[in-house]
């Protein structure tokens, strides 16, 4: 073989014996170890001992498996709960043995003092599973202790069996179980929430039942810490007062919504497998999501007797404040001339019910006139803190000498003595001047023989004397007749001088109003009336007929049966009665017209004599009757 | 016809003769003196012996304009305005216009400070007139359509003429109605003779309102117990006890109130 291909063999053996090197290490490092260590799994608690304000950590290892999954068991939410926090790997190669180690860190929190004992845990990896021993610990009371807050220790949670009532509960702090109508009363509501879970307030506490009324809470709560029955709190607290409106008996308790939001564990199965970098809890808190629970808190109910305000003892100016007042006056300025107004500043301080609350009235005298006063309040930002209500009142001196602004009183009633209370003012001197009212006029003597008093004669003291001085200036004077009085006062419209008027104004508007109706009617149906007049005169016709029918003188009759006759047609005809002859009844009405016949026998009467008997007559009427009619 | 006109004029006069109101006389001699008691009392300053004179007189011999008048200024001197714009509204009822009562009254109020809001438009124009004279106009209105249709039977008038007459008849008699109806609220009006606050609710205790002042007019509504739902002139209302109130008209609710 020549030197040139020695070098190319050994060349080449080179390559593969390389290749070959790489691909065993290869195989080495990611070819499973079916032959690799067993799995193995141990869990440290540290510390063993600590309290409910603390917690401890949880660290389990497990070796032997690149790869492993966790499985926490259930605890007790009320004592203790496992949290997990964090997951990390190692790989070793010593001496060309290869290990791999992951570890599981957990928090534990406990909140209830006590000793227990954490169950195995499960750990599955390189198709095994293995647990933990169990671990003991103890767990000690808080070291803050105590609770904040006044009012009525808040109640224990209710039933143990409820998950949600020692999550979270209601508290109304109330002094006293029972008032008066009317009264506000300070209270303090507090809202507990067990430490560590979240929650979402969907409003604000409200009050259910009968009699009460609370404020609405518009202020925002104060958060702090307390610890009931062992468990440590999250509360909220808020001022607010409570309105009395309703005597009896009442039952009443407060409720609020929330939102618990419980987390919820997401998956460890990742698209790539058991790998580090996605099965850490980081993931969960960023990706995993909460589950929301609704939740109703709730106080124990508390029963509250509301009484009425007792009668007895109830001062006249009582107007229905109660709680506990002072009361100051002052007046500016208190040196004025007659009819000058004065500023009167009455000052109620102190708590209770504001809006009851009234001024003080201004005693009776005939030395003021007083105006109505006005008011001003300031609130307490609580039922429990002071308020004030100032009330300003105009009061004017009527007369020169008044020494004084009288002393007031401001009633209220007292829920914690039981009483009715009244408090004074202090009179306050003033000085008014201005003229001195006239002295009454003195009697005169009525001594036989003795002088009029003279003016060196001493004056007797001038009694006390109503001031002359009008109240109201200007009013004009007074009426010396005092006019025609009536037993009512009736409004004019209900007087018989108006409505008899108006009355017979109406009835004579209807009546007219008809008449012209009637005419229009008439005007507007010319041959109705000529119809109807017709119809008159032709019953006045037959009317005349009858009575000389009666008479018996043939001719007589037979000439008003002519002229009725006549008349009737000559209105239908349109002509003169005279101009009508027999000629014309026979061209018009025809021979046979009975009417022709007794109209001939009229004319024949009239030249003749002819007489006729009495039943012919009234034959003859009733024929004229019936023919005319039906003309 | 004419017969018939003459009757319709003769009954009307016979009406106009009836409807004289019942009236007897105030000026009995020993009323008369005791009145003029009254009036030396309120010269003199003695303003309470004046209001018991004149109250008595009142309960004895009944309403008269100068009487409540009278009485009405002493309770301004005394100070009580609700007593006084009670009496000074009833006299007015009894002698509308009279220009002492209007004047007085309104003095009464400007002092107490009782104002009231804005009348508005249609108010001020029935305030124009008196009621008797709106009562008067509405007769003169329906006098104005009845000769007209008597005069249309006699006389041929022409259709301007008739439609003139016709119309401003009317609007005259619907014009002093509407009047009529609007001032009529006044007479059903009741007086605040004492402060008293206004409640919410019909019943001791309940929250207040505000305050009623003396002399405010009010008009009532609903009744509930002792307590009476009224309505302000200045727009306000709510329930307040009865015995703060009086009527402006007392004959028709004296027994009324004394039953409450």
């Amino acid at each position: 073989m020549s030197h040139p291909a020695r070098q190319h063999t050994i060349r080449a053996a080179g390559r593969h014996a390389l290749a070959l090197l790489a691909i065993m290490v290869l195989v080495n490092v990611f070819a499973p170890r079916g032959t690799a260590a067993e799995l193995d799994v141990s869990a440290t608690l540290t510390p063993e001992s600590f309290s409910t304000d603390e917690g401890a950590r949880l660290t389990i290892t497990v070796s032997g498996s690149r790869s492993a999954e966790l499985n926490l068991p259930e605890t007790d939410p009320a004592d203790y709960e496992i949290i997990q926090r964090g997951r990390s790997s190692q790989i070793h190669i010593v001496n060309g043995e290869f290990s791999a180690a992951i570890t599981f860190t957990c928090l534990v929190r406990a909140y209830r003092p006590g000793q227990y004992t954490l169950p195995p845990i499960t750990v599955s990896g390189n198709g095994e599973t293995q647990t933990t021993p169990p671990l003991q610990f103890v767990v000690t009371g808080s070291r803050q202790g105590g609770e904040s807050g006044i009012g009525a220790a808040p109640q224990q949670p209710a039933d143990p069996e409820s998950g949600q009532d020692r999550i979270a509960f209601l508290a109304l702090g109330l002094d006293r179980r029972e008032g008066y109508v009317g009264e506000i009363l300070p209270v303090q509501v507090k809202a507990y929430f067990r430490k560590g879970l979240r929650a979402s307030l969907n409003g604000a506490p409200t009050l259910t039942g009968d009699g009460l009324i609370m404020d609405q809470l518009t202020d925002k709560p104060v958060q702090t810490e307390e610890v009931v029955g062992g468990s440590r709190y999250t509360v909220l607290t808020w001022q607010t007062s409570l309105s009395n409106i309703k005597e009896g008996v009442h039952r009443v308790q407060l409720g609020l919504d929330a939102t618990l939001l419980i987390p919820e564990r997401r998956s460890s199965r990742s698209f790539f497998g058991q790998s580090p970098f996605f099965d850490d809890d980081f993931f969960d808190s960023v990706f995993g999501g909460y589950r929301e629970k609704p939740l109703t808190a709730r106080s124990e109910p508390i029963e509250f007797t509301s009484l009425p305000l007792p009668d007895e003892g109830r001062p006249a100016g009582f107007a229905g404040a109660i709680g506990d007042f002072n009361l100051q006056v002052s007046a500016t300025p208190i040196e004025a001339e007659v009819g000058e107004p004065l500023t009167l500043t009455m000052t109620i301080t102190g708590n209770g019910n504001f809006d009851r609350v009234q001024a003080p009235l201004f005693p009776e005298s005939a030395g003021w006139k007083t105006y109505s006063p006005s008011s001003d309040t300031t609130a307490p930002a609580t039922a429990s803190q002071e308020g004030s209500k100032v009330f300003e009142q105009a009061i004017v001196a009527r007369s020169a000498g008044i020494a004084e602004i009288p002393a007031l009183s401001f009633s209220y009633f007292d829920p914690v003595a039981k009483r009715y209370v009244s408090r004074e003012s202090m009179p306050i001197p003033v000085t008014i001047k201005g003229p001195v009212p006239a002295t009454a006029p003195q009697t005169s003597a009525r001594q036989t023989g003795q002088a009029a008093p003279t003016a060196a004669a001493p004056q007797a003291q001038p009694a006390p004397q109503l001031a002359l001085t009008p109240a109201i200036p200007g009013l004009a004077p007074l009426h010396l007749n005092p006019g025609k009085g009536v037993s009512t006062i009736t409004p004019v419209y209900y007087r018989p001088v108006f409505l008899v008027p108006v009355a017979l104004l109406l009835l004579a508007l209807a009546a007219l109003s008809a008449l012209h109706l009637l005419r229009r009617h008439r005007l507007a149906h010319p041959e109705r009336e000529e119809a109807r007049r017709r119809e008159l005169m032709l019953q006045e016709a037959f009317a005349g007929m009858e009575g000389t029918l009666a008479t018996g003188d043939s001719r007589a009759f037979l000439a008003g049966c002519r002229t009725t006759i006549q008349g009737h047609l000559a209105r239908l005809w349109n002509c003169r009665a005279e101009a009508i002859t027999r000629a014309d009844l026979l061209e018009r009405l025809g021979r046979d017209n009975p009417l022709v016949d007794i109209f001939t026998a009229a004319e024949q009467s009239a030249y003749s004599g002819v007489r006729l008997d009495q039943p012919t007559m009234r034959s003859y009427a009733t024929t004229v009757k019936a023919e005319l009619e039906k003309l | 016809m004419n017969r018939h006109i003459a009757l319709l004029v003769l009954s009307l006069l016979a009406a106009l003769g009836i409807c004289l109101p019942g009236v007897h006389p105030l000026g009995a001699e020993e009323s008369g003196s005791r009145f003029h008691a009254a009036n030396t009392a309120y010269s003199l300053g003695d303003f309470t012996t004046a209001i018991a004179i004149y109250e008595e007189l009142t309960a004895e011999r009944g309403y008269s304009p100068g009487l409540l008048y009278n009485l009405a200024g002493s309770y301004a001197q005394a100070g009580l305005v609700g007593k006084a714009v009670l009496n000074y509204e009833r006299a007015a009822k009894l002698a509308p216009g009279n220009a002492d009562i209007m004047g007085n009254l309104n003095l009464v109020r400007e002092t107490a400070g009782l104002f009231a809001t804005e009348p508005r438009v249609i108010d001020r124009l029935a305030q124009l007139l008196p009621m008797h004279l709106w009562l008067l106009a509405v007769i003169l209105g329906l006098a104005g359509l009845t000769g007209l249709l008597l005069a249309g039977l006699w006389m041929r008038l022409l259709p301007r003429t008739v439609i003139t007459i016709c119309c401003l008849s009317l609007a005259l008699t619907l014009t002093a109605a509407l009047a009529v109806i609007r001032q009529q609220q006044e007479w059903q009006g009741w007086v605040v003779v004492s402060q008293t606050p206004l409640f919410i609710s019909p019943f001791d205790g309940a929250g207040a309102a505000g305050t009623l002042q003396e002399g405010r007019l009010v008009v009532p509504g609903k009744r509930h117990g002792a307590f009476l739902f009224v309505e302000d002139d200045t727009g306000r209302s709510g329930w307040v006890r009865q015995t703060a109130l009086e009527p402006i008209i007392p004959s028709a609710t004296k027994e009324e109130n004394n039953s409450l």
